[in-house]
């Protein structure tokens, strides 16, 4: 069984949030694009009332110059949103992909408060007939994965930061990076031991 | 426990929170082999299927994909197939927004004709809907008056057209306009790549770009002169970060712009990256300091000659000194110097190359001598006041630029927008040439390109100077290799056509007036209306006041667009086109002479048509007008013209409105048989010859590198296109180096020109640059109906250097009001720590124009009170008439 990881190249990555673009138009974040209502969301979005992405990109500026971090969910193995979830609505695939079942899922924020990464978020507007304010995060682009493609941010990026695929493939893209960057990939905050499947390559 | 909690008893509320604090933490990690249902959906309704296109935005040329589910757009993405790998943009990702239910953009569209009288401009409302037959029977009425004088040497009505339209649009303007019925016509590349066409002309015999953009991988050092490139050209960009990142420290680059653009964010200052923040309008004179360092300084004439070049250029003429940077070989073989001289070279476009004989200097190693001793005065220590730039910061440039072999330098509108900027094309090119940095993979000039299709209005002819197959204009033998070849064989036709382009008594070029002065001349009353296509010149012109006076007094303004723009509010009549990308189907040429073919996705919203369709209409009818009226003559030769193009579908242009389904079907193939027309005239035309390329081609084959697209010259129908221009490779099939008479690249000897008219004093004391910004694309008016371009920049301000700020008690977020000679304009001011611009110089984006805020309809009164152009000055270059809208000289006041 794959077991999917991300690897993220920080010195190719200059914040054009490209991938949060495309994400947002892939996983209806946070506008429902196929409900009848989808109009008066993107007017809300646009005037900053719908503000949660599957993709966020956070920059900061360093000696003058803008570093900027793409910030999907780190889909970890020790994940603490599925461990806090008291109706079992999160959960992880077998291929490694954090997901919920938003039928079970009843909007009580633990999982937001628990994410050491602040990778998830309440869904202001439902989506697809889903129930009202559930927790909603990035799923890998699950339904392309499932078809064999791989996610919808790792497909559009410009220079190629985003890197998607099976890290328990030696020979796939992602394990070789990891491979020939071994001494400049770090993991977001060690601290909280969650094991993330999300890696960086560092300057 | 967890169990008996469902959703809905937690949702009412009462008590959740203290219920939430009794749970006990649940099993650590969970494996669940069927996940649910929702994930599967949780994407958009799937795409039934995918259409080829291309970003309708900037100059790379993106390949996407528009996802298409019961004839409406619900995604798109980018093209695996294409060079862009996939890769899209903010911009290029949030088209889809365009098309959600009940969204701005399925809301604000144009549908249907729109009809008004004169007096009530001003607005965008009092117009009636009426027919395309009502509203093309108007303008052909009031056209067909104005075609009875002249002005300058054509009929007093223009067309201002665009480098977002298709190829086959700007062949057909170039047809039509140009020769059929003789109006004036220029597009909105005038304001864009004017000065890159025109100095491509001069210094390499024609115009196209001739770097490709994989060219960055190749070279060693990289000098980005006024090219904000992370935010116009993202696409390229990327591949730009990515060759940084593969490269190390093996590529330098230098960026030499008075704003630290956001392409700094790469440089790594450390392992001798610069940035220079030069003062707007003064390249030449460092660009001629580097020059000078190499020659005197890296050379040793200042050690051994003490400072005489021209016994040092001697003893390089004899073989007694191998220089170590200059290329000798190249210099003798591939070089001829002239003085650069304004008034001589603003005389090309009417009395063609015979002009060059008048500032001839000698050839290959004897010219560079000339030029060696030229430089003298450019000691950097001389041109640091003028340049802002320090003597030791001139010097590193210089070495940089001679470290290792392969030195490319790209400029856009740092350039292009500034009223001496062919003189720097020219300058930098000499600089170049003399040290063999030119015509290699990777080394080389690359004037890039704005639009998305800023070099097929070139190619289509639709530029002022520009021909079809992007023949100069100025060249006799251009002017008469096109009568021929759209005369078919007719040569009363061909004196004809020859007739409108050349006086047949002086052999000068006639010539259409190019933008700025169509729009002057609107304003006094010498041109009596105009037809802007897909073009919003009320946000994007230079000095608004001016617009927006000449279209207050213009006899017929017609705008032919997709949205609202504001320049629809001075319209008479509006015509509502499909979008190309998306709606209809033509082809694109990038910044990298690559062509592209868009397909049609969906059909277009009410009684949209596509932009060929409208103008072959209104020539049919405006044909038919003045046979009916006795100017049989003219009728004939519109007639003559248009036959190839819409035979067999003349029945549908008698009624439009009952034909529009058919119409828009019809498309598909005249906008082939334009792609075929179009190749056929291109045919022998040096680097934009695609007389091998065809629809079938476009949409079945892949270029070498496996890419979707050719890139120009593809000579033959097996051929695949030229990686580069004025390589071996291209020496190999044109038998010369450049696409000059002799084959040898001009190289000219400019001194720094000051700009055309105005400078700083102490009334207004800043300088003022108007960049464009990354998130929205020209005049917003697609972007601005996209939620989050929008909401990323929701409005324009005035970015600003701290110490200014300081000096002028200016806190961020502070309210300030910008002063030009012409206007003002009252934006927040950003003390901006990033894209920070040096001290002396603002700058503010152009993008805001009077319709304010798209998602709310929050307008303002004309000419708007944060649009950047009301500042700007229409001076121009003297050469290629490009207006200098990166400088104009501010005074700023908190208000």
């Amino acid at each position: 069984m794959a077991r999917y990881g991300m690897v993220i190249d920080l010195r190719k990555c200059r914040g054009c949030r490209g991938c949060t673009a495309v994400c947002a138009v892939e996983n209806n974040v946070p506008v429902d694009r196929t409900g009848e209502e989808a109009g008066e969301q993107l007017a809300r979005w646009a005037a900053g009332e719908l503000d949660y992405y599957n993709m966020r990109v956070l920059t900061a500026t360093v000696y003058g110059q803008i570093r900027s971090i793409p910030m999907p969910c780190m889909h970890c193995d020790n994940a603490p949103c599925i461990t806090v979830c008291p109706v079992k609505a999160s959960y992880k695939r077998k291929d490694g992909i954090v997901a919920i079942d938003k039928d079970k899922c009843i909007g009580c924020r633990l999982c937001l408060k628990a994410c050491p990464y602040q990778a998830r978020y309440i869904r202001k507007v439902p989506v697809k007939g889903e129930p009202k304010g559930v927790a909603g995060k990035c799923e890998f682009c699950a339904h392309l994965v499932d078809k064999g493609e791989k996610t919808m941010c790792s497909r559009s990026c410009h220079s190629g930061a985003i890197k998607f695929g099976d890290l328990d493939d030696p020979n796939s893209e992602v394990s070789q990076l990891l491979k020939q960057n071994a001494k400049k990939v770090k993991r977001l905050k060690p601290e909280y031991k969650t094991s993330p499947r999300v890696y960086y390559i560092t300057f | 426990m967890a169990q008996k909690f469902t959703r809905r008893k937690f949702l009412k509320g009462a008590g959740a929170g203290a219920a939430l604090m009794g749970l006990k933490a649940v099993e650590k990690s969970r494996w669940i082999e069927n996940f649910s249902r929702d994930i599967a959906e949780a994407a958009n309704l799937p795409a039934e299927k995918w259409v080829n296109s291309v970003c309708p935005y900037c100059a790379c040329g993106c390949s996407i994909l528009y996802g298409v589910r019961q004839g409406k757009v619900v995604s798109v993405r980018g093209n695996p197939e294409a060079w862009n790998r996939g890769g899209v943009c903010i911009k290029g990702a949030t088209l889809a927004d365009l098309y959600l239910f009940n969204s701005p953009g399925v809301k604000d569209r144009l549908k249907k004709p729109l009809l008004r009288d004169p007096e009530k401009r001003g607005s965008l409302d009092n117009f009636r809907e009426v027919s395309w037959d009502e509203a093309l029977d108007y303008m052909v009425k009031k056209v067909k008056e104005y075609t009875k004088t002249k002005f300058g040497d054509k009929h007093p009505f223009a067309m201002y057209g665009s480098g977002q339209a298709s190829l086959e649009f700007n062949y057909l303007a170039a047809k039509f306009n140009v020769i059929g019925m003789n109006i004036h016509n220029d597009n909105n590349g005038r304001l864009c790549q004017a000065t890159q066409a025109n100095a491509m002309v001069i210094s390499f015999g024609i115009d196209g770009p001739p770097m490709s953009f994989d060219d960055v991988f190749e070279a060693d050092n990289l000098f980005l002169f006024g090219f904000s490139i992370a935010d116009t050209l993202p696409g390229w960009f990327g591949k730009l970060v990515e060759a940084k990142v593969q490269k190390g420290d093996n590529l330098k680059i230098a960026v030499i712009d008075p704003v630290k653009i956001s392409a700094t964010q790469i440089l790594n200052y450390k392992a001798g990256d610069l940035y220079l923040p030069i003062i707007p309008t003064t390249d030449v004179a460092f660009i001629n300091s580097m020059a000078h360092v190499i020659i005197y300084e890296l050379e040793g004439v200042n050690r051994d000659y003490a400072g005489d070049a021209s016994r040092w250029a001697d003893d390089v003429i004899s073989g007694k000194v191998k220089p170590k940077h200059i290329d000798t070989e190249f210099i003798a073989k591939y070089v001829n110097f002239y003085r650069g001289d304004y008034q001589v070279l603003a005389r090309l476009g009417k009395e063609g190359p015979k002009i060059f004989d008048e500032i001839k200097l000698p050839s290959g190693l004897e010219g560079f001598k000339e030029y060696a001793k030229f430089l003298a005065a450019y000691k950097p220590e001389n041109v640091a006041q003028t340049t802002g730039l320090t003597p030791a910061d001139i010097r590193k440039a210089a070495q940089m630029f001679v470290r290792n072999k392969n030195t490319m330098s790209m400029y856009l509108q740092g350039f292009g927008q500034q009223s001496n900027g062919v003189s720097k094309h020219l300058a930098l090119v000499t600089l170049h040439a003399v040290t063999g940095r030119l015509g290699r993979a990777g080394a080389g000039v690359m004037p890039s390109v704005g639009q998305p299709n800023g070099l097929g209005q070139r190619v289509g002819g639709a530029v002022v100077g520009r021909l079809p197959g992007n023949r100069n204009h100025a060249l006799a033998a251009h002017r008469a290799s096109l009568a021929k070849a759209l005369a078919r064989g007719n040569q009363e036709m061909e004196a004809k056509i020859l007739e409108r382009l050349e006086d047949p008594v002086t052999k000068n070029s006639r010539l259409s007036l190019t933008s700025v002065d169509i729009f002057k001349n609107l304003k006094n009353g010498n041109i009596k209306g105009v037809w802007t296509v897909c073009n919003n010149p009320m946000v994007a012109f230079p000095n608004l006041n001016m617009v927006h006076e000449a279209l207050r007094k213009a006899d017929l303004v017609v705008v032919q667009d997709i949205y609202p723009t504001e320049t629809m509010a001075f319209a008479d009549v509006v015509l509502p086109a499909a979008a190309l990308s998306g709606e209809a189907c033509g082809t694109y040429l990038n910044s990298e002479r690559r062509v592209q073919m868009l397909e049609k996705a969906v059909e277009p919203p009410g009684d949209a048509l596509p932009d060929g369709i409208i103008l072959l209409a209104f020539v049919y009818k405006y044909q038919k007008a003045l046979a009916a009226e006795g100017r049989q003559e003219e009728a004939d030769f519109l007639k003559f013209l248009l036959e190839p193009i819409i035979q067999g579908y003349e029945p549908l242009f008698e009624n439009v409105q009952a034909n529009i389904r058919e119409l828009r079907e019809a498309n598909q193939e005249i906008q082939k048989r334009l792609f075929s027309e179009l190749a056929y005239v291109s045919k022998g035309i040096p680097g934009n010859d695609f007389s091998g390329l065809s629809y079938e081609r476009l949409r079945t084959e892949k270029d070498a590198k496996g890419y979707v697209g050719f890139k120009l010259p593809v000579l033959d129908s097996s051929h695949k296109g030229l990686e580069r221009l004025y390589d071996e490779n291209y020496e190999a099939v044109y038998q010369k180096r450049f696409a000059t008479p002799d084959g040898k690249l001009r190289c000219f000897l400019f001194e720094q020109v000051h700009p055309a008219e105005e400078w700083i004093d102490a009334e207004y004391p800043f300088m003022l640059t108007l960049p464009r910004i990354y998130e929205h694309w020209h005049t917003r008016t697609r972007t601005g109906r996209c939620a989050m371009p929008h909401r990323l920049r929701p409005e324009a301000w005035l970015s600003i250097n701290p110490n200014d700020a300081k000096k002028l008690g200016i806190k961020d977020g502070d309210w300030v009001e910008v002063e030009s000679r012409r206007g003002k304009v009252t934006v927040k001011a950003k003390i901006d720590t990033v894209k920070t611009p040096r001290e002396g110089v603002v700058w503010m984006p152009w993008a805001y124009g009077f319709l304010g805020n798209l998602f709310t309809g929050q307008k303002e009164a004309p000419p708007g009170k944060s649009a950047g152009n009301v500042l700007s000055t229409d001076a121009y270059d003297p050469v290629s008439k490009h207006p200098e809208l990166k400088f104009t000289a501010v005074k700023i006041r908190k208000v």
